[in-house]
Parts: structure tokens; sequence; C-alpha cells
């Protein structure tokens, strides 16, 4: 290897202390005092919001809803809740609690916002429950599903504007239990914790209708691509139909690999919403045709709120919202009830406040209230369906309202 | 590989390094020390949680140099060492006791026997199968982390780890364990430089530099790459209990590739066999992923900067210096590839 002049290595050298020295740049106080976290200014003024999302990594796309949903809310208001303007924070939360967990840490510390909102990860959003407790300010997650982060590991400054795993999946399992389904059912679905709580309570609401699971699968999480000795063990199980839970690149390859196997004419494929919800239905095209899924959205669905919202969204974006951008919007939406009545931005006072909100009568996804302090919220039962050209998830049925334990 | 090169000592020992830059290297390292110390003082909150995140990170990266740059094993599988010990930390906090050196022992342990039941098969392996086999661990490792529910919490992680205890009383501001890391990292990092300096650590440089002559000397090289692999491992665990003691919280991407990935960046980094470099490196890896607002760019930005430190640094950050810190003498530059190179040059 030829020797480089020095001019470049020192130049480079300048470059990683400059690096270096940013963010200590900005960051100079005292971290050994009492209290910890930035001052709550409080007034009338300011209402200082980290959104937390993930702008790399699998779960981008999510991201960039929740951002946009998020965004168009605030437009659509003015930039205001209540009587204070909004400034918003954005930090990435990227794929892992690795890079989640600083990123909160980031805009509490750093940035001293009052509220966090954002979330894909549910590990994240478990790991980052002391870290709230301890500053005592408010989160409101808008997506990770784990029935524990407002169940066993609740802690009264951790809310939620999205749905538990089992909520979706268990309206399902009371929909095939009723639908008069002669024989079997199969369920499938990754190996992580999502995977295992989306078959417990489908498969808890299904038995207590008098269905029968047949038999169950847990591939790989993450790693499987092909899913031909899964496909094979449900045509040989004799079930009458598939019960599933995938998302991301899992949810199309799991999809498209289904109906070319043959399998979606002989044993119809149902699943939790995920499977065909957003960015995923234009990749499986016309092999996830006839797919029905449960879930709490759809941008099909016929009130007046959702019309407004998916003109609005689909005219400044070209593409239709999913139920990721509706819980961003809807987070929002409740803090903006929550700080009409809260007498301060701590996290105390916006709970209380989140409390008493009662119904959300405006939002996309139809009426919804708190449940403890998730979603009470009605399910819908979708079909992906070729609408002109275009797949969309049909709405069949509204299986009334599911709460959070389900 | 197996040039014949200028006589030396096993592994290039030094030459005598001379009292005055022996004494200049102390200044440095207690004036870098005491610079640390005083952190929490002047930095606000974020930049001493990222600061404590660094000396954990550098702590790892310290542990896996002395793999890769001391002795020549490049592993991509040591964040599995480093999370097996978080867990171990973790668990015992949640279920025993989160009172000081427990969860430290505790992660020090399972880190350290993790590598011992792991490393009689890796040590025995060279270049690419070494590469593989520690990939193949690692992944092993992130799986059982992903599927042992019960114990890890799977997918969710392990959450709800209580604050260390220092008798009796819960290290929960953020200065206090802050210096808690500090003190624990730099006995780590102490226990390490210690390893390298040692007549041991001389002979893990001998094997990496020419391993059959090793062997021919009358060394067992294998043993040699053995007991390493599992201070290495024993020392990435205590760097993992200390990530738990600041993040109370480990989940699978602990303990996965990674993980692993960047540990050998900042190493990289830094240059390789040099571990105060692989510190620098680390710093660097975790202010560009987690302290500066890239916009969800923060990989794109360490990749590019790998490429560019390959080019234009071969021998890292560490290379800059040309006396001093570097634990081979500067003129073997030629002779001696770094590590990762061995084989392609």
């Amino acid at each position: 290897m030829t020797e480089h002049p020095a001019i470049t290595r020192r130049r480079l050298l300048g470059l990683f202390g400059a690096a270096a020295a940013l963010p200590v740049l900005s960051a100079c106080g005292s971290s050994v005092g009492g209290a910890s976290g930035g001052a709550t200014t409080g007034g009338g003024g300011t209402v200082k919001v980290g959104l937390v999302v993930p702008q790399s990594g699998v779960y981008a796309a999510l991201g960039t809803d929740m951002t946009r949903g998020w965004e168009l809310w605030l437009e659509q208001n003015g930039g205001r809740f209540g009587d204070r303007t909004v400034e918003t924070v954005i930090a990435d939360e990227g794929e892992t609690p690795q890079t989640g967990v600083p990123a909160v840490q980031k805009v509490l510390q750093s940035d001293a916002v009052d509220v966090v909102v954002g979330l894909v990860n549910s590990a994240t959003a478990l790991g980052v429950g002391d870290l709230l407790t301890e500053s005592k300010k408010l989160l409101i997650v808008t997506n990770a599903g784990a029935a524990d982060v407002t169940g066993k590991a609740r802690t009264p400054y951790i809310w939620r504007t999205s749905f538990t795993n089992a909520q979706v999946s268990s309206a399902m399992g009371t929909y095939l239990a009723q639908s008069g389904l002669q024989g079997g059912v199969y369920a499938i679905a990754p190996d992580y914790v999502a995977g295992t709580e989306v078959i417990a309570g489908f498969t808890a609401a299904f038995v207590a209708g008098g269905g029968t699971v047949v038999g169950e699968a847990k591939p790989a999480f993450g790693k499987t691509t092909d899913y031909q000795p899964f496909l094979t063990a449900i045509q040989q199980s004799g079930a009458k139909a598939t019960f599933c839970f995938f998302s991301g690149a899992e949810a199309i390859t799991f999809v498209r690999q289904y109906t070319e196997f043959g399998l979606a004419t002989t044993i119809p494929l149902f699943g939790s919403g995920f499977l065909t919800e957003g960015s995923v239905l234009p990749q499986q095209a016309e092999t996830a045709l006839g797919v029905q899924t449960t879930l709490h959205y759809s941008d099909q669905l016929d009130n007046p709120a959702n019309a407004a919202f998916v003109e609005a969204y689909t005219a400044k974006h070209g593409e239709s919202p999913s139920c990721f951008s509706v819980q961003s919007f809807d987070a929002a939406n409740v803090l903006n009830r929550a700080l009409g009545t809260a007498t301060a931005l701590d996290g105390d006072s916006l709970a209380t406040a989140l409390g008493g909100v009662g119904t959300i009568d405006d939002s996309p996804r139809g009426p919804w209230t708190f449940d403890g302090q998730s979603p009470r919220q009605n399910m819908y039962l979708r079909k992906v369906e070729d609408a002109s050209g275009t797949l969309v998830n049909a709405v069949l049925a509204d299986l009334g309202p599911q709460s959070q334990s389900a | 590989m197996t040039a014949v090169r200028a006589p030396t000592a096993p592994g290039g020992v030094p030459a005598p390094v001379t009292r005055v830059a022996r004494g200049r290297a102390g200044i440095v390292a207690v004036a870098v020390l005491v610079v640390l110390a005083a952190a929490p003082l002047f930095l606000a909150p974020f930049a001493t949680t990222t600061l404590t995140r660094i000396l954990v990170f550098a702590l790892f990266a310290v542990s896996l140099d002395l793999l890769v740059g001391v002795t020549g094993l490049p592993s991509l599988g040591h964040a599995g060492y480093f999370g097996a010990g978080a867990y171990a930390a973790g668990w015992v906090s949640i279920n025993v006791t989160a009172e000081a050196p427990v969860p430290l022992l505790a992660g020090l342990a399972v880190g350290a026997v993790a590598a011992a039941a792991t490393g009689w098969v890796t040590v025995r392996s060279q270049g690419v199968f070494f590469l593989m086999l520690t990939l193949a661990i690692g992944e092993t490792l992130q799986q059982v982390a992903d599927s042992w529910e019960s114990v890890t919490g799977g997918a969710n992680g392990l959450t709800g780890v209580p604050a260390v205890r220092l008798a009796g009383a819960p290290l929960a501001n953020i200065g206090f364990l802050y210096w808690y890391v500090l003190v624990f990292g730099v006995v780590g990092f102490a226990a390490v430089a210690l390893v390298a300096r040692s007549p041991f650590g001389a002979a893990l440089r001998g094997i990496r530099d020419n391993e059959p002559r090793m062997r021919a000397l009358g060394y067992s090289t294998s043993l040699y790459k053995y007991a390493v692999f599992v201070v290495a491992g024993g020392v990435a665990g205590l760097a993992g209990s200390l990530l738990v003691a600041q993040q109370r919280l480990v989940s699978p991407a602990d303990l996965g590739f990674t993980t692993a990935s960047f540990a050998l960046l900042a190493v990289i980094i830094g240059g390789a066999g040099s571990l105060w470099g692989a510190c620098l490196g680390a710093a660097l890896v975790i202010v560009i992923r987690d302290a500066l607002d890239l916009g969800g760019n923060g990989t794109l930005v360490l990749g590019i900067v790998f490429v560019l430190v390959v080019y234009l640094l071969p021998r890292g950050v560490a290379g800059l210096l040309p006396r001093g810190g570097r634990v081979s003498a500067p003129r073997r530059r030629r002779a001696s590839a770094p590590p990762w190179r061995k084989g392609s040059t």
C-alpha cells in the first residue's frame, strides 16, 4: 500500500474529533445534581414532543407512516394542542432497543421534551418503562403491541393508541368460531413473543367459541425464507382454514408462497391484519386476493372522519394511509384532548387528564375509548379485493368493540 | 505469510520503551482518567449517558481487540459473550440480588464459561473457518436468547432490571452510575492491558505473526489461544454486566451480529492491536449511532467511515501516532499486515 499524504490523515482525525465534540458542545451542565431531565417550563407557551419512530431498519416504512399521520393532525389543527404550540423533535428508533432506548433517552434528556410519542418495537417500549417512571414523563405508544406494555409491566406514564397483539387476533378467533367453519384451523406465526401472543389470543377465543386448532407451527423469526415444509404440514393436517400472523418481508413471502403452493383455493387463509396492511399489500399483489384479516382499521372504512382523513392524506402523499398513520394521528388527537384539561405538562397531570378523555369520537378508525391505558376499539373483518386495479382491504363486517386484554 | 522476518522476541515485543516515553504515556493516561472522572460534573445528563455507553462499548471492544489485534483471531461472534454476560447480570439482578459485585461477577463468570464452552472448537480453526465458526456461535446464542422466553424474555427482552445497588443504595443517578461504570471499565481495561503486556501476551503476538514458528518453538498455541479466548469472553461478559447496569434491559440484539460487527468496526477504526485505539473507535461508533442526529443514516455514515479508515488509515487511528501506545513496534508495519488481511496481501 502506498503512503498517503499526512495531511489527509490529519484532516480525517480532525473530522473524528469534530464528530466526537459535537454532542459534547451541546451538552454542558451537570449530571450529579438531584433531579434529572429538563425542567418543565409550563405556561401557555409550547409543548415539546419527542416523536421516536424508526427512520432506518426494517420498520422504516412504519416510521414514515407514523410521522405522516402525526404531521397531518398538527397541520389540520394549526400545530397546536389546546392553547399550546406543538414543537416536535424526531428521533430514530431504529430496529432494536439498542437504538430505540438511546433515542428515547436523547429526547428526554437532551431535548427535554414534555411527552414522548412513537415506538414500534415492543422490547423498546418495555425497556423504557423505568426511564419514563424516573423522569415522570408521558409516553404514548403508537404501535408496539405487547400486552405487557400496558399490562403486567404497566406504569402510569405509558399509554397506547394502537392495539394489543391478542386483541386483534382474538376478534378473528371469535369470528371464525361463529362462522360455522366445519373442521379445525391450523395456526402459524413466527417464533417470538408477538407471534406467541397472537396465537394465544386467537386460540383462546376460537376454542372458547367451540373451534379446534388441529396444528400449530412456529417458523424461526426473521430467518425463514422457505415456508414449503410448513405449507406441507398445513396441507396434511386436514385443517379447513389457516390462521397466521406475519408482518413486513415475512408477510410478503408467506402469502406469496401460500398461494403459489396452491393452498389458497382449498384452505382459505385468515390472519391478523398486519398480514396485508400498508406497504406489504402492493408487493403481495394478486397472491393476497381473498385473504381475510381482522384489524382496528382499514382505509376503506365508511365514516366521515375516515373519508376526510384518507382524502387529505392521499392528496398529500399520493398513497393511502395505513393503521400506523392512524395510530399516530390519534396520539396527537388524545394529547390535544388531554392538554385541554391537564394542569401541567408532567407525566402525572397528563396521565390523569388522559384517563378522563372519554370517547374519541372523531377518529378515522371509529369511536374508541381507553380501556386501562390501551384502546378498547372496534375490530373489522377485512378481505383483500381488487378495486379497479388497486388492491384494498375491503371491510366485510364490523366485529364490534374489543377490549385490550381480549 | 511465512516470509522470513527479522529475528525478534516472539511477536515482536517493542524495543525497550525509554523511560521518558513511558513517563509521557503515564501522564497522558492519568490526565485522561482525571478528565473522565470529572466529566459528569460538567456534562448534561444525555452527554453523561452517552459517555457511559461509550465506556461500556469501549471495554467490549478492548476485549475483542485482545483477540483480533493481539492474537490475530478475528471473531464475528464476540457479542455472544457480551450478551450472555448481560443476560446473566440482568437475571441475577432480578431474581437474586442487584447488590454491586454480584451482577458483575455473574456477567464475568457466564461470559468466561460461555467462551470456555465454545472456544475449544473455535481456536482449533483458522482464518475464514474461525470467522465462520464464531459467526455461527454468535447466531446460535442469539437464537437461544430469542427462544428461551422463560429466562430471557424472548424478543421482548429482559426488562425490569433493577438499578445496581451499592451498599444497599440503588445507583439511579446518572452521574453515580457513570462513575460505577468508569471504575469497573478501567479495571477491565487494566486487566486486558496487563495480559497484553505480559509474557503471555508476547506469546499471543507471536501466534498472531507466525503460528507455525511458535509451535516449532514449543508453544502449545491452541492452549494459548483457548486461554485468551476465555479471558476475552470474561471481559466481554463484564462489559455486558455494565451494559445492563446502564440500560437496565437486555434484548437479543445485544448478542447479535450487528453488535459484533460494530465492535469489530471499533477495533479496526481504532487500529487493531492498540487498546486505546479500540476505545476511540468505540467512542466514534456510539457517537455516530446514538448521539448525532443523522435522520436514520447512522449506519450508512459508519460504513463510509469504515471505508475511509481502511484506505486512509491502514493502522487505524492508533497509526496516526508513530510512537508509543501501539503494542507492536511501528517499524514492523510492512512485515505484519493487520490480522484481518492475512492471506489477502
